[in-house]
């Protein structure tokens, strides 16, 4: 039996990764691109992800590497209902359990790269940590900075105020 | 990296995942997420999760969706699930009898608290009750006051989902001129 094709990747930080093609391919923008450029020994250069992050992205597609893909013209409604569903299975959940600028930089990543069900983790998971915030709250944990006047601020409060109260 | 330097894409996808109470948290945080927070395709993809639950109430909206403003849309969606939310929080617990008057229409606003009924005497006369009142006895009020002509047969009203006290348009069918009339009343207190 021959061994699973490989492929290597290098992250902006010029750090190079062989991995199972099977695995890469959960990557949308490498499947792309491999299917372009056809198979070859040259490393596939991911200019806009660093080796720490890209290494928590491979983790992830290493262990989801034998899940279904995702159909590319799935039924919106369908596409909503996955999303709205706020759960993430045990294995995704301790995963996801980074700082906040990892949290981010994986999100971004998996967008990048064209990682669906990564970015769909990444995701609700930020807006697990809003639920059940109030507004200053959610400034305090992301670091937002106010920028309405306080008349904006009053105001904007005002037309929401009903929705407060739970 | 942090939350704020995130591309608007990205916001976006955020905004999909949210509840409907998270989305109006977030919009208060700053004015890039207020701005967000107003799209239509937000709406319309929250709107389009509501109805994938089938006991949510989707007679609030009169066209389809996808032709409404984002302003409408966010509005219909508001009023829906300000219902859900003041139906869930309804106290069932304290349940007391109350006998309308003998008159021809009468309707509960939503929120359970107030009752509009056409008063027994002289049906030209709007009432409203308070069902929350402590009194032994749930006296109406006047809302609208006795008009000779009238005759009250029917109506029906719409909630203000925006406005911070309770206010909706009222919509009363008399039989004098066979016309629909529509008043704006504030709730008193």
């Amino acid at each position: 039996m021959s061994a699973a094709p490989q492929v290597t990747l290098e992250s902006s930080d010029g750090e190079k990764f062989k991995v199972d093609k099977e695995v890469a391919e959960r990557s949308v923008l490498i499947k792309n691109m491999i299917e372009d450029v056809g198979e070859s020994d040259n490393p596939i250069p991911l200019p806009n992800v660093n080796a720490s992050v890209l290494k928590k992205v491979l983790e992830y597609c290493e262990h989801h590497r034998g899940d279904p893909l995702p159909a590319a013209d799935a039924d919106p409604s369908n596409d909503d209902n996955r999303k709205r569903a706020t759960e993430i299975s045990d294995w995704d959940q301790k995963f996801i359990q980074v700082d906040q600028e990892m949290l981010f930089e994986i999100i971004l990543a998996a967008n990048y790269m064209d990682i669906k069900p990564l970015l769909d983790v990444g995701c609700k998971t930020v807006a697990n940590m809003i639920k059940g915030k109030t507004p200053e709250e959610i400034r305090k944990l992301f670091n937002i900075v106010n920028d309405f006047t306080p008349e904006e601020e009053a105001q904007i409060k005002k037309e929401n105020e009903w929705a407060e109260d739970r | 990296m942090s939350f704020s330097s995130l591309p608007d894409d990205i916001l976006f996808e955020v905004f999909t995942c949210l509840n409907f109470h998270s989305i109006i948290a977030l919009r208060q945080t700053c004015r890039r997420c207020y701005v967000m927070s107003k799209t239509k395709a937000i709406w319309l993809h929250f709107f389009h999760c509501v109805i994938s639950d089938p006991t949510s109430r989707r007679d609030v909206f009169h066209k389809t969706p996808s032709s409404c403003s984002s302003e409408c849309l966010e509005k219909s969606i508001t009023r829906m699930v300000r219902f859900e939310t003041n139906w869930k929080n309804a106290q069932m617990q304290q349940i007391r009898y109350f006998m309308p008057p003998d008159g021809y229409a009468a309707t509960l606003v939503p929120g359970g608290r107030w009752f509009l009924g056409s008063a027994n005497e002289g049906v030209g006369t709007l009432l409203y009750y308070d069902l929350e009142s402590r009194s032994p006895e749930i006296k109406g009020r006047v809302l609208i006051d006795y008009h000779r002509h009238w005759r009250i047969w029917a109506m029906d009203l719409a909630v203000d989902p925006t406005a911070a006290q309770l206010q909706f348009d009222l919509a009363l069918e008399l039989t004098t001129q066979g016309k629909i009339g529509t008043w704006r009343k504030m709730q008193p207190q």
